[in-house]
């Protein structure tokens, strides 16, 4: 491993940090609010911070295009680390995401099913495979190819809400559409703030 | 060493002639070390290569000496050199241009005799 | 100087930069040599900024290239590691910086600068003042230029560049500034490349100038002997242009009957002074004015 990305690295994991505390505290805060003020199931409060947990890998893949780039570059750090940067996040956001999740599921002692850990996995991948794309485009550039890539990702995510659609009574009570709606809208503004921070890379 | 940079003269100019003042008036004494490039750099907050084009100037007209490893020193009999020196630049320095001047205004021979009597009947 | 290291020239060939169709930078060429202190001046919107983005590779040129002797810089983590950039910082809500602590900015610092000077970085907080806790976004001009100059000296990079560090410094905090910066190049023998609109100040501390016109350089010249090719000639207008016939002329002003005009003369020739016209030397910012002001 080169030594400029070993630093780069480390910056990652400063900032990185910060942002867990604070949505890790937020996530906490909001479980008490929901056991003692809406005294929910628990069953669906670990369904919230789950969604919690989704949105982590999201905000800081955002955060990190939209904000880091600029300042990244300012310190001498090289495009590609910064690419690599991306994917590193993204993959090690997926493993420690999935952790948590079985780890919560397996406090709540509810029983997990293939299909809960597949509905999870594929959306911590969306949300993984979004970060990789953000490399990938802000590396190639092209705009046709973002939304190309845009398409395919909103095709994936139709037929996935599509799914849900047949329950449509449960569909506005339970958390996980709710996690695909803030995901989806997540998704949305990552990509928007992806052609910004192209844009940023360009325009210094 | 303690007079202020201007901006009528080049600075290592300045600089040289800050030192040769300082000797002429006692304040480095001859075979004394005189201050440092970067000493001189850092008081005038310049550039040392200045600093260092001004001490080679004296170091060329043979007023300081280098001392391997230690520094600039003033030569022996640097002052009376200096001094030698200041006289021949008199002319060309203040007498001509006084000349000049006096010229312009229509100040008359006798007028300049005059004046420099009187200037020394006053000591 | 005594430590000079045997560091290779950062050069950079037919630098080009377009943003759209205008271009900014045309045909840049520049060498600049390990072991000096080197002054950009040039007006506002001259390309200063960009230019120093560009040798740091932070931005990319249309076309060109920047070498640390036979490196590429552009995407090159080695050639990098000797060069710093210390942009001006602007924070803004939208930006990286704006939720940063002073301490938290060193803090990033030291880790992407390989030759980090932490005791030093530490002490100048102390000498600026600083609070280490205080938000970016909080800090005035002044202070954040202060943080950059932190950053610029701290990061011990053979090749630094600062953009405009004095702006928003009070007199006092400008000489500190001069004198640190002086210090750290006894020290180090680094190398720095340094713009800025206070040009007199700074003069001095210049070994060579280079002059940015409109995307282009101007000159690049030792300061001293640059200075010493300039004058100021004035007096009736007939005696100044019979005085400065053949010699390149620049700014000429003219009041009733009298003339001014400032002359850079060429390596070699001289000026004839006489009773009937005033020569004057010129400082460097005066010459700029003459050099670098509008046409007529």
């Amino acid at each position: 491993m080169n030594e400029g990305f070993k630093r780069h690295i480390q910056y990652i994991s400063l900032y990185q940090g910060k942002i867990f505390s604070i949505i890790i505290l937020g996530g906490l805060i909001y479980g008490i609010f929901l056991t003692t003020v809406i005294n929910d199931s628990p069953g669906k409060m670990i369904e919230y911070f789950e969604m919690i947990l989704a949105v982590i890998p999201c905000s800081l893949t955002v955060n990190y295009i939209r904000y880091q780039i600029d300042f990244c570059l300012s310190m001498g750090c090289t495009r590609r680390n910064i690419y690599l940067g991306i994917y590193i996040l993204t993959a090690e956001l997926l493993v420690e995401s999935l952790a948590v999740f079985l780890l919560m599921k397996m406090i709540a002692s509810t029983s997990i099913t293939a299909d809960m850990i597949l509905s999870f996995v594929i959306s911590e991948l969306l949300s993984a495979t979004l970060g990789v794309l953000n490399g990938f485009l802000i590396r190639r550039f092209g705009y046709a190819k973002m939304l190309l890539i845009l398409g395919i990702f909103y095709g994936g995510l139709a037929l996935f809400a599509l799914n849900s659609f047949f329950l449509m009574t449960e569909f506005l009570s339970s958390p996980s559409s709710w996690l695909l709606i803030i995901g989806g809208l997540l998704i949305l503004y990552g990509l928007i703030v992806n052609l910004f921070g192209k844009k940023t890379i360009d325009r210094m | 060493m303690n007079e202020i940079l201007t901006q009528e003269k080049s600075i290592y100019l300045q600089i040289s002639e800050m030192i040769e003042n300082d000797i002429l008036r006692d304040i480095l004494l001859e075979e004394e070390r005189v201050p440092s490039t970067n000493e001189l750099a850092a008081l005038y907050a310049i550039n040392p290569a200045t600093a260092a084009k001004g001490i080679n100037l004296l170091v060329d007209r043979n007023i300081l000496y280098k001392k391997r490893g230690i520094g600039m020193f003033v030569t022996s009999g640097a002052k009376e050199k200096i001094r030698q020196h200041r006289k021949e630049e008199f002319y060309q320095r203040y007498f001509k241009t006084m000349m000049e001047e006096a010229h312009s205004l229509g100040i008359t021979r006798e007028d300049l005799i005059s004046m420099i009597h009187a200037e020394d009947d006053k000591k | 100087m005594e430590n000079a290291k045997e560091l290779m020239p950062l050069q950079c060939k037919n630098i080009i930069k377009k943003y759209k169709e205008k271009e900014v930078l045309h045909n840049i060429d520049l060498t600049l040599e390990p072991g000096k202190i080197y002054g950009l001046i040039g007006r506002n919107g001259a390309g200063k900024t960009t230019l120093l983005s560009i040798l740091a590779a932070q931005c990319p040129a249309t076309s060109g290239d920047i070498t640390l002797g036979e490196e590429t810089v552009w995407e090159n983590q080695q050639a990098l590691s000797h060069i710093c950039f210390s942009r001006e910082l602007n924070p803004v809500a939208e930006s990286a910086i704006a939720s940063m602590k002073v301490k938290d900015y060193l803090k990033a610092a030291s880790i992407y600068y390989p030759h980090w000077d932490k005791e030093m970085a530490d002490r100048l907080v102390k000498t600026f003042e600083l609070e280490p806790g205080k938000k970016i976004l909080k800090l005035s001009k002044g202070m954040l230029s202060m943080l950059t100059i932190i950053l610029a000296l701290a990061s011990k990079a053979d090749y630094t560049l600062l953009d405009e560090p004095v702006a928003g410094l009070d007199v006092f905090m400008r000489d500190k500034f001069y004198k640190l910066l002086l210090e750290e190049y006894e020290k180090t023998g680094r190398t720095f490349l340094i713009s800025t609109h206070i040009i007199d100040e700074a003069s001095p501390v210049f070994e060579e100038v280079i002059m940015l016109k409109d995307g282009a350089i101007l000159l690049k010249e030792n300061t001293e002997d640059l200075l010493s090719r300039a004058v100021h000639i004035s007096g009736r207008e007939d005696a100044v242009d019979a005085a400065v016939k053949g010699l390149k002329t620049y700014r000429p002003e003219k009041v009733g009957r009298s003339k001014g005009i400032t002359v850079l003369m060429e390596n070699g020739q001289e000026f004839q002074s006489s009773g009937e016209i005033s020569v004057q030397p010129v400082s460097l910012q005066n010459l700029f004015i003459a050099l670098c002001g509008d046409e007529n």
